[in-house]
């Protein structure tokens, strides 16, 4: 079995780039041995000092991360506030568009209304998740990616710098149409999915359903 | 969370700001990592190895710090040594951490009366 200090040196310049790491591994090791000889001579078993020194040093990931600057978060303080605004806007505006398409689909093919709820929920539901994906995708590249630092500082200079203006009215009435209108289709399908869920329930209410939505 | 965490929490995040400012101080002799661990904490500024190795590297990249390879001895060590611009740094540094101590007494002063 190789010792405790290769494996943890192992994993501590996984990801340091090559011209870095033969330098980065010297120095590393030197640091670790002048450790455990300090130990050693003050009348420590080799091994128990060789672990007390690497326990010391703490997850060779993190070190690998503070070496090589990359961040520790997915998302980071920069870009996060966009992606709280963004990514909730988003579904607001084209999941219910979607939910309505694809229940207007359902219907066009001859389907039932309890049919038509019942594609556009899981519609909506499937196009929530995608675009929670994606999005968070997207914005993980944006803080990961070196090639897209330029890219980040750009779009948060664009995007993220907050101003005075941006505070929302306290009135309602300054809500812009395109929110109100998510706003609306996303309330509209609420109720009809609480209907459908209730005409799960009981037999006779597919009836009383088409009458409500339509 | 106990009173005794809180403080580590405070005296944490009090001391995180200053040890690159320790390390600035400490090398304008040169020093080695290790080495250097102990000078801290001999000065009364206990600092771990995951933070002050690789703040080694980030001051070197910045021109704070200058490297150097000492073969000499059975080890290889790197020998970090403060530059010009990292001993300004670190004058400049040095003086608002007094400014900032004596703020902060005037403020107790101000409490005490």
């Amino acid at each position: 079995m190789s010792s405790w200090t290769e494996r943890y040196l192992a994993v501590a310049l996984r990801s340091i780039p090559d011209p870095k790491r033969v330098d980065l591994e010297q120095e590393l090791r030197s640091s670790i041995a002048d450790a455990v000889e300090e130990r050693v001579a003050a009348g420590e078993d080799r091994l128990a000092a060789e672990r007390a020194v690497l326990q010391g040093l703490g997850d060779p990931a993190q070190l690998a991360a503070a070496y090589s600057g990359r961040p520790t978060y997915l998302i980071g303080p920069e870009l996060f506030p966009l992606y709280r605004r963004f990514v909730p806007r988003l579904i607001a505006v084209v999941v219910p568009l979607a939910a309505v398409v694809m229940a207007a689909v359902k219907l066009a093919g001859g389907g039932s209304y309890s049919d038509a709820i019942a594609a556009g929920i899981s519609g909506a539901i499937g196009v929530t998740i995608q675009i929670a994906f994606w999005a968070t995708v997207t914005f993980v590249f944006l803080e990961w990616a070196d090639s897209a630092r330029k890219a980040r500082t750009e779009i948060v200079a664009a995007t993220g710098r907050w101003t005075l203006e941006r505070l929302p009215e306290l009135s309602a009435a300054r809500v812009t149409a395109k929110e109100s209108v998510g706003e609306i289709v996303t309330v509209l399908i609420t109720i009809g999915g609480l209907l459908f869920l209730r005409s799960l329930g009981t037999t006779d209410a597919s009836g009383s359903i088409s009458t409500t939505s339509g | 969370m106990h009173v005794g965490e809180l403080l580590g929490t405070h005296r944490q995040e009090l001391r995180r700001g200053t040890v690159v400012l320790a390390c600035l101080l400490a090398l304008r002799t040169p020093g080695y990592g290790y080495g250097l661990l102990k000078t801290l904490d001999a000065a009364g500024i206990p600092s771990d190895g995951n933070t002050v190795y690789p703040l080694l590297r980030r001051l070197e990249e910045r021109g704070l710090l200058e490297s150097e390879w000492n073969t000499d001895e059975s080890r290889p060590r790197k020998f970090y040594r403060t530059t010009r611009a990292g001993s300004e740094l670190a004058a400049q540094l040095l003086a608002d951490v007094a400014d900032l101590t004596m703020s902060l007494h005037a403020l107790n002063g101000g409490i005490d009366r």
